[in-house]
């Protein structure tokens, strides 16, 4: 044992001084009786209790020895080193990631951490400040070197398991650059493992990894996607379920539609296999699935958060394009063969104001004061400027290739076979971004002869060729080129919610209004699993939702529009093998011991010494007074 | 003189009271109080047979004309008793507010006054110093004209007595005149049963009225300053002292062994046929005499 002030130890010479003022005669005062005759008398009767006497006033220099001895080793504030915990200060890396609310050990992984904890917090001395990071989704800083273990242990106590993976990297780079400020930092991960970290991470300070857990038996859905059956007539589900334990396992999974039992089907698993089911017949306008593991009650499932999953029943509405010519059979071919397309053609001449449809396709020459009709546009080879682009001249015998390379549009499409006999001359806009360009000799070269880009809040693709003067449509890149370009052209409110996200990400959901109304004002609001309504208002027409903790389906709804579902799912391999492993790096992390060995946590005992002499201080003031008291409780006992 | 001790009416109402004995005495001369003589009251005792000598007077000529034998009538005589007044002089009794001394020397007026307006005789000794001195011993005196004497006699007494019980063990084995003794002492000195014993050996009727100040009573509430703490007491007729720590405790102690004292000095005079009356100074005299002393027996 050592000790921090030693000097208290002076005052050791206090304890001589009580024995010698005992062994000294009381100062008595004198005072003048009639006669001691009957004092004499009672102290004879008191002296025949003399050994009590004597040891009341022994118990009582005994107490104020000891009393004092205790005060003393508490004013020298004893300590002893204990392995637990080394360093002037601790950084606690708590994993809360969704594998942490397995229930092998009791309550659970992450309460487990957390009594942990509290014992570390509680066995540190005082002067050690305390960071506590939570490695959730996003690693957060909850307390930031703070000395207020109050503070500390209400917010461990706050901590919840988050249905998502840990962040254990960027706690890790925060609790290095905390650790950066403070010398001697030991930085102890709670953690059940299943985090990957880099390769080459250096941690400043001494780390210590406490794995949490016990047990990895776990089954999981690890997916549930919805397809439209090949006839269009009904939905299939696709489901996958793993079992993450070593031995064979019998399940019963209950899949659900819109709330309503559909279908239960009882499986086997073997030791970590994986099984693909098909849940067919599914109605077709059914908004969403509900599939469910239940457990048996022969081996443990210890996560319940992954035996759901949830998946929403989209039904994808036709995309309304117009073709604007005066006769086209390759585009028109070429169009109507896209499955989402509801095409239909106008005729140039048929009357002066075009039809607002998603996608107008124009393939001929209009008038110089046609209105062009909301939507998205499509110029082939326009003969006229626009208020988009200006036609400057003719292009000879261009000579088509990707403007660069690894264009997603020009995905698949091969221009090496293609010829054009002409073009238009368009200079390249400021918005636009060329796909394909001449790579012609001279004067021509460089120049686009197709090109995408956004201006007056619609989508432009401006081709400066004619089909009849070139033979792609008789290539097979001209039907991957008009799909690229029209899926692209498509107004963003097919796929403005994703069906399916994961626990803490970010849903952007922009809203299905027209391109030319952005919708600036709406309101979004998100319903979630829970109930709880969201509001939110929306920016330029979409709203980026993120509070999307919780797994179930949401429920995205906007003044004047139909209600949209997207579904919240764990589906995460790594957070469902909860089978407790080290944190599994590339190569070893490197950590820099405190002083190049290991040292050992100062445990001080001083409030145990404290604690003592106050009890002492209390025993012996009943001691002196026993007397009183009983004198006083004998009078009032016969009082009464 | 008198007035310094009692007023007037004080005085008349002693003048009702009187000594009682417990059985009849013999004393010196002719009094008011019945003797184991034959005499010459009014009041008849016995017969017997007439003796050459004999006052012819006294014989019952009625008793000789049926028997035709002489007989004198007897008849109760009727003497005067000696009262001794024992009056402790130690120095312990110089003490307490009201002082003992002073209460003792007041009560014993009171009671040598009783007895003189009664025609018995009062004898004064002052315990203490074992001398027939003057100062110290008054001789029996009778009637209520020998009072201003008595009263000179006690005024003048000085608390400077000593070994007060070895005193009183020397007068019971000489006193003469057996009669009622009254004792009024605080009795703080070993030694007193020897005396009490031999009085009642003797034939005497003693009465022990134990006399304490407030603060020997209780010393607890009646001190001054309080008694509380580490003292030394010092015995103020003797020197000795006492060492004691004055809590809850030892106060509780010491009036138990007060209580414990007084109830042994009880018993013992009670099985010598003797008065034990503890009285404090606090009481007034007048409560003790018409009170106390009559509950007991010693006065009517």
């Amino acid at each position: 044992m050592n000790f921090l002030t030693p000097a208290a130890f002076g005052l050791g010479i206090l304890l001589p001084l009580i024995v010698v003022l005992y062994l000294l005669k009381l100062r008595r005062v004198e005072r003048r009786v009639s006669s001691t005759y009957l004092w004499r008398r009672m102290v004879r009767d008191l002296e025949a209790n003399a050994p009590w006497q004597r040891l009341r006033r022994n118990l009582l220099l005994f107490i104020q020895l000891l009393f004092l001895s205790a005060l003393i080793l508490a004013l020298a504030r004893p300590y002893i080193w204990s392995e637990d915990f080394s360093g002037l200060s601790a950084i606690l890396i708590v994993d809360t990631s969704a594998s942490m609310a397995a229930t092998d050990v009791a309550p659970n992984r992450l309460e487990n951490a957390k009594q942990q904890i509290y014992q570390l917090v509680n066995s540190l001395a005082q002067d050690v400040p305390i960071t506590l990071i939570s490695a959730g989704i996003q690693a957060r800083v909850q307390v930031a070197s703070s000395l207020d273990r109050r503070h500390i242990s209400q917010t461990i106590q706050n901590l919840q398991v988050e249905m998502g993976p840990s962040d254990i990297e960027t706690a890790l780079q925060l609790a290095s650059a905390i650790a950066a400020r403070q010398p001697q930092t030991v930085i102890d991960i709670y953690t059940d493992g299943g985090a990957s970290l880099p390769s080459n991470l250096t941690v400043n300070g001494q780390l210590q990894i406490i794995s949490i857990g016990s047990n990895g038996d776990n089954q999981a859905i690890t997916r549930l996607l919805l397809e439209p059956s090949p006839g269009g007539e009904d939905t299939t589900a696709f489901i996958q379920v793993v079992n993450y334990s070593d031995v064979e396992v019998l399940r019963r999974l209950k899949v659900t539609v819109d709330g309503a039992p559909f279908h239960v089907i009882d499986i086997s698993l073997a030791g970590r296999e994986e099984l693909s089911l098909l849940v067919e017949a599914i109605p077709i306008n059914s908004e969403f699935v509900e599939a469910q593991l239940f457990p048996s009650t022969t081996t443990e499932d210890y996560l319940s958060i992954d035996d759901l999953a949830f998946s929403v029943n989209r039904q994808q509405e036709p995309l309304q394009v117009n073709l604007v010519s005066s006769g086209n059979r390759f585009l028109e071919t070429a169009l109507s063969l896209l499955p989402w397309v509801q095409l239909t053609r106008t005729d140039p001449g048929s009357s002066g104001t075009l039809l607002e449809s998603d996608i107008t396709v124009i393939d001929t020459a209009l008038p110089l004061t046609t209105t062009f009709p909301a939507g998205n546009l499509f110029f082939i080879s326009p003969v006229n400027s626009t208020e988009f682009f200006s036609v400057t001249g003719v292009l000879e015998h261009p000579i088509p290739v990707p403007a660069t390379d690894n264009l997603d549009l020009l995905e698949f499409i091969s221009l090496a076979d293609v010829n054009i006999l002409d073009g238009i001359e368009i200079p390249l806009p400021d918005y636009a971004e060329p796909i394909i360009i001449s790579a012609g000799e001279g004067t021509q070269k460089g120049h686009p002869l197709l090109f995408v880009g956004e201006s007056g809040g619609r989508r432009l693709v401006v081709q400066s060729f004619s089909l009849q003067h070139s033979d792609l449509p008789l290539q097979v890149a001209f039907p991957l080129l008009i799909a690229n370009l029209i899926q692209w052209l498509a107004p963003e409110h097919l796929y403005s919610i994703p069906s399916q996200s994961v626990p803490g990400s970010a849903v952007a959901i922009i809203l299905p209004l027209s391109i030319t109304n952005p919708g600036a004002g709406q309101v979004v609001t998100v319903t979630r699993p829970d109930g709880q309504k969201i509001e939110q208002q929306a920016r330029e027409g979409r709203v980026i939702y993120s509070d999307t903790s919780q797994i179930g389906v949401y429920t995205v709804e906007t003044n004047g529009s139909p209600a949209q579902k997207f579904a919240v799912n764990l589906f995460s391999g790594q957070e469902s093998e909860i089978k407790p492993s080290s944190l599994v790096t590339a190569a070893p992390v490197e950590s820099q011991g405190i002083n190049g060995s290991a040292q050992n946590n100062r445990q001080e005992w001083w409030r145990i010494f404290a604690f003592l002499a106050l009890a002492l201080l209390v025993l012996e003031w009943f001691v002196f007074h026993r007397s009183s008291l009983v004198y006083i409780a004998s009078r009032i006992s016969k009082s009464r | 003189m008198e007035n310094t001790i009692f007023d007037e009416k004080f005085l008349q109402n002693l003048e009702r009271l009187a000594i009682l004995t417990r059985r009849t005495l013999a004393g010196q001369t002719q009094g008011e109080r019945r003797s184991p003589k034959r005499g010459q009251s009014v009041e008849f005792a016995d017969y017997r047979p007439y003796a050459s000598g004999d006052d012819f007077r006294r014989i019952d000529w009625n008793a000789y004309a049926r028997l035709e034998r002489f007989f004198i009538k007897l008849f109760i005589e009727e003497e005067d008793i000696t009262v001794h007044l024992l009056l402790d002089s130690s120095r312990s009794m110089d003490w307490g507010e009201p002082n003992k001394l002073d209460y003792a020397i007041r009560l014993a007026a009171a009671l040598g006054y009783i007895s003189m307006v009664g025609l018995d005789r009062v004898t004064v000794t002052v315990l203490g110093h074992n001398s027939r001195r003057a100062e110290y011993y008054l001789p029996p005196l009778r009637g209520k004209q020998q009072v201003f004497q008595l009263f000179t006699f006690l005024q003048s007494i000085q608390p400077d007595g000593k070994n007060p019980a070895e005193h009183l063990l020397a007068y019971a084995i000489k006193a003469a005149s057996p009669g009622p003794v009254i004792l009024i002492s605080d009795l703080m000195n070993e030694g007193w049963k020897n005396g009490i014993s031999q009085l009642a050996m003797r034939g005497f009727e003693p009465t022990i009225i134990h006399l304490l100040s407030p603060d020997e009573f209780d010393p607890a509430h009646f001190t001054e300053p309080p008694l509380a703490g580490d003292f030394r007491l010092m015995d103020q007729e003797t020197d000795q002292e006492v060492e004691i720590t004055a809590d809850f405790e030892t106060l509780d102690a010491y009036h138990q062994q007060l209580t414990e004292w007084q109830g042994t000095l009880q018993k013992f005079c009670g099985q010598r046929g003797a008065h034990y009356l503890p009285a404090v100074t606090s009481t007034p005299l007048e409560t003790l005499l018409f009170s106390g002393l009559r509950r007991q027996g010693i006065l009517r």
